[in-house]
């Protein structure tokens, strides 16, 4: 058993993997995400009830927690570079990752101001965790609010849809190529013989 | 009756002084962000107006003949802004304007504080909850004879069962309204259409 291999991921990104600080903000965003999903689809077609209410008050608190993540994330990502893609069958995965790692980002940050443009559209002003609220960006406007809620729906899908490639690569990379780049994102995982394998 | 002799009663009442008649009236006129309230969802403020109300105030320096408040407001005129919350707040739960279609204040005294402020106790009727309440107001004279009363009044929704079943939950749909209003008045009787103050006696 080699002892070095399994010791604790370091904080700061290396060569091989993802630090500690940048899995944390990889792991608890896809938490949140997958919460955001949840509650947008159930709160999704309710009439105005407290349900709906409750429902939408937490989203856009976790909206809002996602999109301050996301900024720090990538402030991160500026100190501490991810390490560099694997050797790829051919330069278009490169490009395929790159352009699905932008949008993933883009999305991530686009989804909340949206959501809080329709929010103030709607005449429903945004707080966080009832803690403290967000200005209204516009007045009440109907029309506005449904184009905005179309926008954001519409996001949720392309996001829903990006997600989906990111994971089956990620798979793909680990079953099939049989390479470290689902590895070097989980903590407490041997990742030296993999990558001497995938080399 | 010509602005010019309401202003001079206006103008002796103000002043302490013994007016040529113990009270004169007004009646308002209607203009968008007149009655305002203001309480909060999941924490965060939420407001709305009453878009369509009617009344008659009249102030008295007289003890003998007490200045006298009433104001009707249409529930139904509720605006948020958003056409759905107002059917919701028109609905059972809430206003329930099929029932009571109508919101009232009837002063049952009004004291005068200082030469620009009054404070009124009465009568204020939401739904079907009526309770006494005490409302200070200011009233400041404007050019033509008219003037603006402004003022706030606090009460709590659950108080006259506004938010019925689930929405008595007021984590979520704060318990706490103010309404703030600042109406403009014309003097009562002038020869514009009337207001319909003449409702005293509807109820």
């Amino acid at each position: 058993m080699d002892h070095t291999a399994i010791t604790l991921v370091p904080l700061r990104n290396t060569r091989e993997r993802y630090g500690l600080i940048a899995q944390a903000f990889h792991w608890v965003i896809v938490v949140l995400v997958v919460a955001q999903f949840v509650l947008g689809f159930m709160a999704h077609g309710l009439p105005i009830s407290l349900e709906r209410l409750v429902l939408l008050a937490r989203h856009k608190s976790i909206g809002i927690t996602i999109f301050v993540l996301v900024v720090l994330r990538l402030v991160w990502r500026l100190y501490s570079r991810p390490p560099p893609l694997p050797p790829s069958p051919h330069p278009l995965f490169d490009t395929a990752a790159r352009v699905s790692h932008g949008l993933l980002y883009a999305l991530l940050l686009a989804m909340p101001p949206v959501g809080w443009l329709y929010s103030s559209a709607s005449h429903l002003t945004v707080a966080w965790f009832g803690l403290f609220s967000l200005p209204n960006l516009v007045g009440p406007d109907k029309r506005l609010a449904q184009a905005l809620l179309l926008t954001h729906e519409s996001m949720a899908w392309l996001l829903l849809a990006t997600v989906t490639l990111h994971v089956l690569a990620a798979l793909w990379h680990h079953f099939l190529l049989k390479d470290s780049v689902l590895l070097r994102m989980l903590p407490f995982t041997r990742i030296h013989e993999r990558k001497r394998e995938s080399v | 009756m010509k602005p010019a002799a309401v202003g001079l009663m206006l103008a002796g009442a103000l002043a302490g002084a013994p007016s040529l008649a113990a009270a004169a009236c007004w009646v308002p006129v209607p203009a968008a962000n007149s009655i305002v309230f203001n309480t909060t969802q999941a924490g965060a403020p939420f407001q709305g107006q009453f878009t369509q109300f009617s009344g008659r105030v009249c102030l008295s320096t007289n003890a003998a003949e007490p200045g006298l408040i009433r104001v009707q407001v249409q529930a139904a005129s509720v605006d948020t802004g958003l056409p759905e919350l107002d059917d919701a707040l028109r609905g059972p739960d809430f206003f329930d304007v099929a029932r009571w279609p109508q919101a009232s204040f009837v002063s049952e005294s009004v004291k005068a504080l200082d030469t620009a402020r009054y404070q009124a106790t009465g009568k204020l009727t939401l739904r079907d909850v009526t309770r006494t309440i005490t409302v200070p107001f200011s009233f400041t004279p404007t050019a033509g004879g008219g003037a603006r009363l402004q003022g706030t009044l606090d009460f709590e929704r659950l108080d006259y069962h506004i938010g019925l079943g689930q929405w008595q939950d007021t984590r979520w749909v704060g318990n706490e309204v103010d309404v703030k209003f600042s109406v403009l008045l014309k003097p009562a009787g002038s020869n514009a259409p009337a207001a319909p103050a003449g409702r005293r006696n509807t109820r």
